[in-house]
């Protein structure tokens, strides 16, 4: 990293405070919840005050920051969205794995029902009630939160491409 | 200190009230977003509601605090004293708690995702429906 001076390093401080709160506020507003709402706000209004402070540097300082972030910044975040996309793409490996082993056990669940009527026709026994299996996602969880819906979508829409 | 006095409800982003008695002061609602509260005396002070994300509190004593639907997202508590503080439905995410005595603190359903607990003594604490996942607890031991 270049050396930076005490005054871009504040900089680079109030940038890292901005990241924070931004994401702080994504937060509550995805999280919902009693009071969710005016916390959002709250935060709102932090990230607007961080901003102020981080626009009221001078040029001199700017030029020091936008070289900074050139060099050093870009790269780091160019690094996670690599890391990220690892991560996402070991996620959907796993759903991948996951539609196979229902449907392997779809199979073998249907192939168990025809054992049965086969032997309780042989055996001239009443047919079978079969378990009412669900094997769709259904619908989330009554209550849960806007991750646990969004997965939930999320999960569906790659079935269903 | 900060010439402004810290009130209930009051703005007070940024402000610094370092190692300032605030002792049995109501404060509910208060913002004190960015403020320095290093080694500020709380015992007792009522923050509840607050908005203390990344707040500095290293140092301070919290003795008895209600901090119940405080937010302290990304606060720095190192080596705070929060002995016996209310907590409940509270959020600690991502705050720093290393070292900080939590001794029968009640943070019944609060939320510290991702913080940092090492060394932090929790003898006592009630954590009933509390959110701890992805955080870093660890004894001093």
């Amino acid at each position: 990293m270049s050396k930076m001076s005490e005054r871009v390093r504040r900089l680079v401080g109030l940038e890292n405070l901005l990241l924070k709160a931004r994401r702080r506020q994504h937060e509550c507003e995805r999280e919902g919840g009693p009071g969710a709402g005016e916390r959002a706000a709250q935060y709102a209004l932090v990230v607007s005050r961080i901003n102020e402070e981080i626009h009221s540097v001078d040029r001199s300082d700017l030029e020091e920051y936008l070289s900074h972030v050139e060099t050093s910044l870009v790269p780091r975040i160019s690094r996670r969205v690599e890391d990220a996309k690892d991560e996402m793409m070991q996620a959907a490996a796993q759903v991948v794995d996951g539609r196979h082993h229902l449907q392997e056990l779809r199979t073998e669940y249907t192939d168990a029902l025809e054992r049965i009527r086969t032997l309780r026709e042989r055996l001239g026994r009443d047919p079978f009630k079969p378990l009412d299996v669900r094997w769709g996602l259904g619908t989330p969880p009554p209550n849960s939160d806007r991750r646990t819906r969004d997965a939930h979508s999320l999960v569906k829409d790659h079935l269903k491409s | 200190m900060s010439p402004q006095s810290p009130r209930r409800g009051g703005d007070h982003y940024r402000a610094n009230f370092k190692g300032a008695a605030l002792n049995g002061l109501d404060l509910r609602g208060a913002n004190f977003a960015l403020a320095n509260l290093k080694e500020c005396k709380l015992v007792d002070a009522i923050l509840s509601d607050c908005l203390l994300f990344a707040a500095h509190l290293s140092g301070a004593d919290l003795t008895g605090a209600r901090l119940n639907g405080a937010d302290l997202a990304e606060a720095d508590l190192f080596g705070a004293n929060l002995r016996g503080i209310q907590a409940e439905n509270a959020d600690f995410r991502r705050a720093n708690l290393a070292l900080a005595n939590l001794r029968g603190a009640r943070l019944n359903g609060a939320n510290l995702r991702d913080a940092n607990l090492s060394g932090a003594d929790l003898t006592d604490a009630i954590l009933d429906d509390a959110d701890l996942s992805g955080a870093v607890i660890t004894d001093n031991e």
